[in-house]
């Protein structure tokens, strides 16, 4: 029989001489995207669509479904016609939500309603996918759960999304707002022995089941999603969502932590956080959702009442004008131009040598 | 962060950095090699290693303030993207990559096909063991498990390689 030390030894060659063997060349510099703005607002929008499609919930407030006996409109959307100093950088109908995880082989939704039962302050959405989303992890972080970690992207506003994997390779995914981290874990937790499609999971005070007669839209809903950028760094994302069965009950389901209000002259919700955000039902089963991490609650509205109905030809021209943002990227060596010391911290001026491109 | 980019003539810039600069820049540096070999071993790709270690630092970077022992964590992502990649690999159904192996030596080459054919966490815990060097709670830490799987890991991923090679 071999010695133990003998394939321990064999094999710490064996690496060893395969790492001597790679040559890896120069270490270039740290390629840095300078120009972070845009990744966490394309994560925040791919999170607001997912939201919106899961979270725009539909109490059915006569308790019967709405029989449908004639043709949908046609498909509805908008674009700012008071938007100066903005660019179209993206723009996609009914986009392939496949890097979002496509559809989920199941998904469970709870809420916590407010006291006075006009808002939700906290939700989950506990998602399984057959295979891992290539959700954008730039911004996870870990957090630790009964001695292993796990991966959680951060949103603004208390919104979170907890990302493992089950045994058999499925991936779970659970989307919350207004969740604190002891209460991630606790949920997290329960969740992780698994499978989460069929485990309960262990619920903040207050966060409910959704009621019975409160139907979960198809994922394959029509969607059509904008995103404008002005020079100086804002940017606001406009998302059409379309269901036939959305009704303005939706509204208080879909936007966490919103209060009422009218958007021309549509029953809406605003929310006012880190992220600020307008939804309204523009007409029957037709969900509009702006949101801005950047723009003012006033400037918003101002966008949306002028927002224009376009036909399909126009939507299509308009997407073809969508020009990506410039993205930079770091190259070659970077060198330390100035130093400083101000306010008791030492500080650095670095200079880059960058290339510029289109983002990918 | 805040960034100020200076465009310059023929699509060069310079970016002055206004914060507190880190040690990240040292740090990458310093492991960034390092970090290659040891994603190449767990994957066996190159072009593979060079994407999440890349993607690793990005990561780094964003929590970089959170972070008490950096190189710690980036070990920690290091692994972690190798095995979310493999994991990938694995669920997309496509056939396991021909072991492009750099080292000319025959009998490293047989030990890195059988290293190949294991397991991907006994893969990776061999790899932090016996190239990385580190112990098993080291290795737990980064493998996201605890330290007795680390032995369990290591242990059966031996005998399973001495398996290979006697035959």
């Amino acid at each position: 029989m071999t010695a133990p030390t003998r394939i321990e030894d064999r094999l710490r060659r064996a690496l060893a001489a395969e790492a001597a063997a790679l040559e890896v060349g120069t270490t270039p510099a740290f390629a840095a995207p300078p120009a972070p703005r845009r990744r966490p607002v394309l994560l925040v929008a791919a999170l607001a669509a997912v939201t919106v499609l899961s979270l725009a919930v539909v109490a059915r407030d006569d308790g019967r479904r709405r029989l449908q006996v004639t043709a949908p409109p046609g498909r509805l959307y908008l674009a700012p016609t008071d938007a100066k100093g903005f660019r179209l950088t993206d723009a996609a109908t009914d986009p392939d939500l496949g890097e979002l995880g496509g559809d989920p082989i199941s998904k469970s939704f709870f809420a916590k309603p407010s006291q006075d039962g006009t808002t939700v302050t906290a939700t989950v959405a506990v998602f399984v996918f057959a295979t891992d989303p290539q959700v954008p992890r730039e911004r996870a972080e870990t957090l630790l759960v009964e001695g292993e970690y796990i991966d959680v992207v951060r949103g603004p506003d208390d919104n979170a999304v907890l990302m493992w994997e089950e045994g058999d390779g499925s991936a779970v995914h659970v989307a919350t707002s207004g969740l604190a981290d002891v209460e991630l874990v606790a949920l997290a937790a329960s969740l992780r022995p698994g499978p989460a499609a069929s485990v309960a999971p262990a619920l903040p005070t207050g966060v409910l089941a959704l009621p019975a007669d409160v139907r979960i839209p198809d994922d394959d809903a029509p969607l059509s999603t904008q995103h404008w950028v002005s020079d100086n760094g804002d940017s606001f994302d406009l998302i059409v969502a379309e269901d036939p069965a959305l009704t303005p009950a939706a509204l208080v389901w879909s936007y966490p932590q919103s209060r009422a209000t009218t958007v021309r002259g549509h029953e809406g919700r605003v929310f006012d956080g880190e992220l600020r955000r307008l939804g309204w039902l523009e007409r029957p089963g037709a969900l509009v959702t702006l949101d801005s991490s950047s723009l003012t609650i006033d400037q918003m509205r101002g966008i949306a009442e002028n927002l224009r109905a376009l036909d399909a030809a126009e939507w299509k021209a308009l997407t073809a004008t969508a020009q990506p943002e410039q993205m930079m990227r770091k190259r070659g060596r970077s060198e330390i131009v100035a130093k400083a010391e101000r306010a008791g911290k030492a500080w650095e001026a670095l200079a880059y040598e960058l290339e510029v491109g289109a983002d990918s | 962060m805040q960034d100020e980019t200076i465009a310059l003539p023929l699509g060069a810039a310079i970016s002055v950095s206004t914060t507190v600069v880190p040690s990240l820049d040292e740090l990458y540096r310093r492991e960034y090699t390092g970090m290659i070999r040891l994603a190449h071993l767990i994957t066996g790709s190159v072009d593979v290693a060079e994407d999440l270690v890349q993607e690793s630092f990005l990561r780094l970077q964003r929590s970089w303030d959170g972070a008490e022992n950096p190189g710690a964590y980036l070990r920690s992502t290091v692994v972690n993207r190798c095995r979310s990649w493999q994991r990938r690999q694995i669920l997309e159904r496509r056939h396991r990559p021909v072991s492009a192996h750099r080292t000319t030596d025959l009998e490293a080459r047989e030990m890195l096909d059988a290293l190949s054919a294991l397991s991907r966490r006994q893969r990776a815990a061999l790899v932090l063991r016996f190239y990385a060097d580190l112990s098993e709670a080291d290795i737990a830490v980064a493998l996201g498990c605890r330290p007795g799987t680390v032995k369990s890991l290591v242990n059966r991923g031996l005998r399973q390689l001495e398996g290979t090679i006697e035959r």
